[in-house]
């Protein structure tokens, strides 16, 4: 450097008068200045070294803070002296609901979200974390903003940081494992306990069929011993014939059983009358109760809509096997009660029915009537020489699910037990019943019955015809009754006597009506049961009928109608307009003679003609051989021989008979699943009907086609 | 026996027959027919023969015929063994075919007590 750079050096670096410095020292200063100027460098390469390290670890840190606010893990770092924290990853708001603040204050407020306490490390605990070690705890945690509950996986590990032990929480979380292991747990338990009852039920099923088996086997071996005592062999084949119509009841079981669980169980809706539908029951129970001196009443509250419609089979079936339960778990000279109640009827045409079937049998176990309802489930202790698969419940149960309605149970042990089964069914339409009640002789009913209840109920049922429905509680006072109204000219139409009253028989009650009052109205008896034993002393009192009891009005109307027959415009209309079958000719395709002829038969009552073919292929010729128009509709069966329905609907349709094409074609078939109806229009047919044919439906159908048919009126 | 009673006993439906055949008279005269139609015997030879559609086409025109005249238990096993006769001839056949025999012999049975051919 030269010496006036240097002066000027040292004047700027250290403020020193470089002037003054004599020429001999400059080398001497010069010296300095290198060794200042290497210095200097150094130190702003330090410098500049670590802006670079403190740039590098912002970026780590911004990078580090990404990831953490990112992640659902949590971590914090605290001396292992004093439980400072020193960092808190700031998620650790949104994943557990508290401030950096307040962990950074106080390490145990993250301890105190923990739901098991018991479960969080204590100091002794961390004390024996040995230096690069860890520590587990699984726990679960309440987010303190929101209170949903969280698990985490805490590892806590031992360090040595910047000369210092320290502890490092990690907290990851677990919930949605946790929530899996929890179904699959409870999977395990179900899987395990399906298993366990289906092997009771194997076990069980085991025995119950090699029952009948043995039996089936062992009178079979003595009718071969027996041959020649026909009356031995008549009893041997009786034994048989039972023990083979349990196995059926074992296996229907399983197969209807197997059929509702993969859902192939169709509804068969239709019109049926309650009144019916208990009637039948009745003559299926009543043998059973009586042949165990049992109890058997059936008893009906405000029913005022007799006909319903729903699948009347599945409803007789459900009541069927609870009924037959109670019989078969109520011990003799029990009581079995069977109860329909009309809960309510809304504004449009729904019905919503209760039905409970109550005992005062052996009961259930609480136990067991947790999995009543299950398969392959049986109360442990009447398993013992009571027979059953243990799926009557569950195939009920389906049933009324099915139906969208609902079954429960209550009961006791050694006291008895009801199950209730609600279910909405639509009222059918009952204009005629209101027409009826206006042409009847039946303007006034006098009611007797010792029980109130009944008497009331009666008269709710009876609301919407228009009759007026006075009643009475004994004999004498129904006596008094009829009196005053003939006195008052304004006499009952009608008199409905209980069999059984405190104070007089019905049969006396009728006897003095009949004696005591001219001209006196018809008489019917009101009876729970069969009546024939009693017929005769009825007749002979003057009684004009018998009504059974619960009471309907279509069994009151039936008697009516019979009593009335003075009055011809009693006969009840034909519903619908005028005959559309009239005059029509059919083609119908059926092999079963006995079929055939039954449509035959019924489509004549509606003065329409029907050609009859055996088969598919015979349809087929048929309609080649006639002339054009002279076949209105086919009707056409699906499973035959020789050529099948499906097959022949097509080659109609493919045929050069002018009306192939067009002719109105219906499948008719025993199914009516979505795929019958899918392949009948797939081939050709243009609608299905289902057997059994309802004449109803065919005359829709009929002209809902002929309609159809270019607009052309088809019938001349 | 009236007609109601039978079908009860057989485990059918008066009202369905009723609706769909007429009066008892009418319902008598088909029940009458029913036991000499070759339906049952044409399944009967199918289950010999041991030919699987045979046995599903008798026993779905028995099942119809069932249907027709409301007999209800007999159309259920009639209809069980069609199902399982599409699917094969199988121990499951066998034993629905003999429910069949069962449920219609009950029914052949009891029309003939009903209609007083036997005591």
């Amino acid at each position: 450097m030269e010496t006036s750079e240097l002066r000027l050096w040292l004047k700027d670096a250290a403020g020193f008068d470089g002037e003054s410095i004599p020429g001999e020292l400059v080398p001497v200063f010069e010296a300095l200045r290198s060794k200042y100027e290497a210095e200097a460098q150094k130190q702003r390469d330090a410098l500049a070294e670590l802006a670079k390290t403190i740039r590098q670890l912002r970026e780590q840190r911004h990078l580090f803070t990404l990831l953490v606010n990112g992640t659902s893990d949590m971590f914090v770092m605290f001396s292992a002296k004093n439980y400072q924290v020193e960092y808190v990853s700031p998620n650790i708001e949104y994943l557990l609901g508290l401030s950096m603040e307040e962990v950074k204050k106080d390490i145990r407020r993250i301890s105190k979200t923990a739901v098991q306490l018991d479960l969080e490390p204590i100091a002794e605990q961390l004390r024996a974390i040995p230096l690069g070690g860890s520590i587990q705890i699984l726990n679960e945690h309440i987010h303190q903003r929101s209170g949903e509950r969280r698990w985490y996986q805490k590892t806590v590990y031992h360090f040595f940081i910047n000369d210092d032990h320290k502890y490092i929480l990690v907290m990851s979380e677990r919930t949605s494992e946790m929530e899996t292991q929890k179904r699959l747990e409870i999977a395990m338990e179900m899987a395990e306990s399906a298993n366990q009852a289906k092997s009771n039920f194997l076990a069980n099923m085991s025995h119950d069929i090699r029952t009948p088996m043995n039996a089936i086997i062992g009178f079979s071996n003595l009718i071969n011993h027996d041959a020649e005592k026909p009356v031995k062999v008549r009893e041997y084949a009786r034994k048989i014939h039972s023990s083979g119509q349990h196995l059926l009841s074992l296996i229907n079981d399983v197969l209807d059983m197997s059929k509702i669980e993969s859902g192939k169980t169709a509804l068969n809706i239709s019109e049926f009358h309650l009144s019916q539908l208990l009637e039948e029951i009745g003559i299926v129970v009543n043998p059973q109760a009586k042949a165990k001196k049992q109890d058997f009443e059936v008893l009906a509250h405000g029913i005022n809509a007799d006909c319903v419609i729903g699948d009347k089979t599945r409803i007789n079936q459900i009541l069927l096997n609870l009924l037959s339960n109670s019989v078969k778990y109520t011990p003799e000279g029990g009581q079995i009660k069977l109860i329909i109640t009309q809960k309510q009827r809304s504004g449009g045409k729904m019905s919503h029915l209760r039905f409970q079937v109550a005992d005062n049998g052996m009961g259930m176990s609480p136990e067991y009537l947790k999995v009543i309802f299950d398969s392959f489930t049986r109360e442990d202790e009447a398993v013992s020489g009571i027979q059953g698969t243990g799926l009557g419940m569950a195939i009920t149960k389906n049933l009324v699910d099915l139906m969208g309605g609902v079954i429960s149970v209550e009961s006791q042990k050694n006291q008895g037990t009801m199950f209730t089964v609600d279910l909405t069914l639509q009222a059918a339409e009952t204009d005629s019943d209101k027409n009826f009640w206006d042409r009847s002789f039946v303007k006034r009913l006098l009611v007797v019955d010792d029980e109130e209840d009944i008497c009331l109920d009666i008269e709710a049922a009876m609301a919407e015809t228009g009759v007026d429905v006075v009643h009475a509680t004994d004999g004498r006072q129904a006596i008094r009754l009829a009196e005053l109204a003939l006195k008052e000219n304004n006499p009952y139409d009608m008199v409905l006597l209980d069999w059984k009253m405190p104070d007089m028989s019905g049969v006396e009650a009728a006897r003095l009506i009949k004696d005591e009052l001219d001209g006196c109205a018809p008489v019917a008896i009101l009876m729970a049961y069969d009546w024939s034993d009693v017929e005769d002393e009825a007749f002979a009192a003057g009684i004009d009928g018998f009504l059974p009891k619960p009471f309907f009005v279509t069994n009151l109307r039936a008697i009516a109608k019979h009593l009335d027959s003075q009055n011809p415009e009693l006969e009840e209309q034909a519903e619908g307009s005028e005959n559309i079958l009239s005059g029509l000719r059919f083609l119908a395709a059926e092999d079963n003679e006995l079929n055939a002829e039954i449509l035959k038969e019924l489509l004549g009552l509606e003065d329409a003609e029907c050609e009859l073919a055996e088969n598919g292929k015979v349809a087929l010729d048929m309609l080649m051989e006639s002339a054009p128009g002279y076949y209105d509709m086919i009707l056409m069966d699906v499973k035959m021989p020789v050529m099948d329905g499906y097959t022949a609907a097509r080659a109609i349709r493919q045929c050069s008979h002018p009306d192939g094409k067009t002719i109105p074609m219906a499948a008719m078939t025993a199914s009516a699943f979505d795929e019958d109806v899918h392949q009948a229009l797939e081939s050709g047919m243009d609608a299905h009907i289902a057997k059994p044919v309802d004449m109803n439906i065919l005359k829709g159908t009929v002209q809902q086609l002929l309609g159809n048919a270019d607009g052309r009126d088809r019938r001349e | 026996m009236t007609v109601k009673e039978f079908y009860a006993v057989i485990g059918g439906d008066y009202e369905g027959a009723v609706k769909c055949l007429g009066d008892d008279l009418a319902i008598k005269k088909w029940l009458l027919k029913l036991s000499a139609d070759p339906c049952f015997q044409e399944l009967q030879d199918a289950m010999s023969k041991g030919k699987q559609e045979e046995i599903a086409r008798a026993a779905n025109t028995l099942k119809a015929l069932s249907l027709n005249l409301s007999l209800t238990k007999l159309g259920q096993s009639s209809r069980r063994l069609e199902d399982a006769a599409r699917s094969g001839i199988t121990m499951e056949t066998l034993v629905l075919f003999h429910a069949v025999e069962v449920d219609y012999a009950a029914v052949v049975s009891v029309i003939d007590k009903m209609l007083g051919q036997i005591e």
